[in-house]
């Protein structure tokens, strides 16, 4: 069994999977387009190079990895940016007790 | 034959020592005891997409956010046992930064030159979306005497 807590408002479900579907938080599931947004980045396809990144942190944080001339994959953007793909990230934390037993091998 | 295991005095110490000391140490058995081994803390909390056996290793994750070899379970990455039953002593936490396979096992490590698988067990099968975080809370995973 998982907790899953939303780290935006703090809302928890408890689910023997970690699906953090079973949130009923309103956190995130606003109809938006993460392309759009994504390819309306104007460091799109450049890494950020030369471009200044449109989020306050500067990009510091940005999860873009796209290399020049290759397409966005859709998931640039950073929490709290419209059309972010983690603005309801979530913190899934093992519930119960998990015996381990000893498996003593070399690597 | 009644169990022979003595767990409330020599099992337990043996497992107190691999998994509470904060410091590395040797076990030097006597004459015709077998070999000299080292237990070197900390130990790492390492997450599976293919659970092992207790004599064959798991499929270690490979994933962004995840670092191959695991996590640190801490200088001292149990406490001392009660009743026979030891229990990691903080919570060691990954976030992924991209969608992940299902994780369905851990494995704890001990961070020798060549590190050595000490633990394994199952846990309920778990993805990561992009963003989300994954913990094991102090006391969630637990070593007993008994098993030994």
């Amino acid at each position: 069994m998982y907790r899953v807590t939303c780290n935006g408002c703090g809302a928890s479900v408890i689910t023997p999977d970690g699906n953090s579907d079973a949130l009923a938080c309103p956190c995130c599931p606003e109809p938006h387009s993460h392309e759009e947004s994504a390819n309306s980045c104007p460091g799109m396809g450049l890494n950020h190079v030369g471009v200044e990144c449109a989020h306050p942190a500067g990009g510091a944080e940005c999860l873009a990895v796209t290399g020049p001339g290759e397409d966005c994959p859709g998931e640039h953007c950073h929490m709290m940016l419209d059309g972010c793909t983690v603005c309801r990230s979530c913190t899934l934390e093992w519930l119960g007790v998990m015996p381990v037993t000893p498996a003593v091998i070399r690597a | 034959m009644p169990n022979m295991t003595d767990r409330p005095n020599l099992v337990t110490k043996i497992i107190q020592a691999i998994l509470t000391s904060s410091t590395a140490f040797s076990i030097t058995p006597g004459t015709g005891g077998g070999s000299v081994f080292t237990i070197t803390p900390p130990h790492k909390l390492r997450l599976m997409t293919a659970q092992g056996t207790n004599v064959t290793g798991g499929t270690e994750l490979s994933a962004t956010g995840y670092t191959a070899g695991g996590n640190t379970m801490g200088a001292t990455a149990f406490g001392a046992p009660s009743a026979g039953v030891a229990t990691n002593s903080n919570s060691v936490s990954w976030t992924a930064g991209a969608a992940w396979s299902a994780v369905v096992a851990i494995e704890i490590w001990d961070t020798s030159g060549t590190p050595q698988r000490l633990l394994q067990g199952a846990i309920t099968s778990v993805t990561l979306a992009n963003g989300n975080t994954l913990t094991f809370p102090v006391a969630s995973i637990s070593a007993d005497a008994s098993a030994w």
